[in-house]
């Protein structure tokens, strides 16, 4: 009776061993993309940037490994903005005003569709925050760095829209600062 | 019985260092490597230039046309296709991903991040003769909420268009939830359903399904989808998934999927003569 007790104990201790190596192991994986600069390799050269500046801060982006592409995605955080543009809000209506940037490398293609673009588009909108919804003023400026070979898209909201100058420039500064080759 | 124990102990072990190496096999390969995989399992996917590190495309033979799909663009080496079973190309269909980059790139007023959640998205792509047919036929559940038939007998048609998306609202009554989706199910059109009216064909009237679903790894956070359908060819159909607030540029949208997807497609037998 004692011995059927002890290989029960036995068979429970080899399974929690399992278990727990397992759930080790996979949490360890699930870390394992979330240290370190995020990398991007484009045609035009390699760009760093802390995680502090990475799109949207969930598994989805710490998981992606560097592609190599033409395209992505980093955030100037509200506060960053706020910090370094005079009159720059970081929260508006109640929400978190990030600067979202689109960064293209252009290719020969996508030169000839998109040279000395600098344009600014502006509609009323509302926040897709189901029940609620906020309106607001949203404006989408594209731009083409031509000394860089790269054109950019950003939104604004509400009042900030009156730094769109002041943010293109924070961009600009930021990519300079991340491009590496 | 303490021998009794350390054998069960180094079973554990054994077995976890399996788990290990089949997590570390499942795990995502850099493009390069997934590239070579990709040309080499799937009897579809016929590789173009696998040798050299400069490849930028991979070639797919589906419904007898061959596509040069560049490989940003091959949902096989996403993240989440490596720990699924299905294949991502099929005889008549495959999947392609559009980043949210990309996108935002190529299409003005796309917004590229909402509620905290990237905007890019897979692409399903039917193509060939058969697929054809299979499109032309009539969607059952938009005929049934066309003429108000079960189970929508008590569809509910918002008075006015919806201020986000520019588009008529129709609620199934009572509201429909799928198994594992939390959220209600919804559908759009741009004109109202008439069922005193024969239903129209040409063009057909087909609303948009729309889900509402809480995210799973961003702590509840509430998710809208919406399934548009296109044709973009022929014999080439396209669905994509949009949230409501990109509904706005889903014919730009739609135009710039369509120019790309095309493009793609090269001048070749599928026997591989070009």
């Amino acid at each position: 009776m004692t011995a059927k007790i002890q290989q029960g104990l036995d068979a429970v201790w080899s399974c929690f061993a399992v278990l727990f190596f397992l759930g080790l192991l996979i949490w360890q994986s699930a870390q394992a993309e979330t240290r370190g600069p995020i990398k991007v390799r484009t045609d035009n050269g390699t760009f760093i940037f802390p995680r502090e500046f990475a799109a949207a801060d969930i598994w989805k982006t710490l998981k992606i490994k560097p592609f190599e592409t033409n395209y992505f995605l980093f955030r100037l955080p509200s506060t960053y903005a706020e910090k370094n543009i005079q009159g720059f809000a970081a929260i508006e209506n109640y929400f978190e005003q990030h600067v979202v940037v689109t960064v293209e490398v252009l290719t020969k293609k996508r030169q000839v569709e998109l040279q000395d673009i600098d344009s600014s588009r502006c509609r009323q909108a509302s926040h897709d925050l189901y029940p609620q919804s906020v309106p607001y003023k949203r404006c989408e400026y594209r731009k083409h760095l031509s000394s860089d070979g790269i054109a950019i898209k950003y939104h604004l909201n509400g009042e900030n829209n009156q730094y769109y100058r002041e943010v293109e420039a924070l961009i600009q500064k930021k990519l300079n600062e991340w491009k590496v080759s | 019985m303490p021998q009794l124990r350390i054998t069960n102990l180094y079973i554990g072990a054994i077995v976890s260092l399996i788990l290990m190496v089949n997590l570390t096999a499942c795990s995502p390969e850099p493009p390069e490597q997934a590239l070579t995989k990709e040309a080499s399992q799937s009897e579809n996917a016929q590789p173009s230039n696998v040798q050299s590190v400069e490849v930028k495309a991979v070639e797919l033979t589906v419904g007898g046309k061959v596509f040069a799909v560049p490989i940003e663009h091959l949902a096989s080496l996403l993240p989440a296709a490596q720990f699924t079973p299905f294949s991502t190309v099929g005889t008549t269909s495959f999947l392609a991903y559009f980043s949210a980059a990309w996108l935002s790139a190529h299409v003005d007023g796309y917004q590229p991040i909402l509620n905290k959640g990237f905007q890019g998205d897979t692409v399903y792509l039917a193509v060939g003769e058969q697929m054809k047919k299979d499109y032309a036929r009539l969607h059952p559940v938009s005929m049934n909420l066309w003429y108000k038939r079960e189970p929508y007998g008590n569809r509910v048609i918002m008075a006015e268009k919806e201020f986000n998306t520019g588009f008529y609202v129709i609620q199934p009554i009572p509201y429909q939830s799928r198994a594992g989706y939390e959220g209600e199910q919804w559908f759009l059109t741009e004109t109202l359903p008439d069922e005193t009216k024969p239903y129209p064909t040409g063009p057909r009237w087909q609303p948009m399904i729309c889900s509402r679903k809480t995210g799973l790894i961003e702590g509840a956070r509430v998710k809208t989808k919406c399934a548009i359908k296109a044709q973009i060819a022929d014999d080439m159909f396209l669905q994509v998934d949009l949230s409501s607030e990109n509904l706005q540029v889903r014919e730009l949208l739609l135009s710039v999927l369509g120019k790309e997807i095309k493009s793609w497609v090269i001048e070749k037998d599928v026997n591989g003569d070009s």
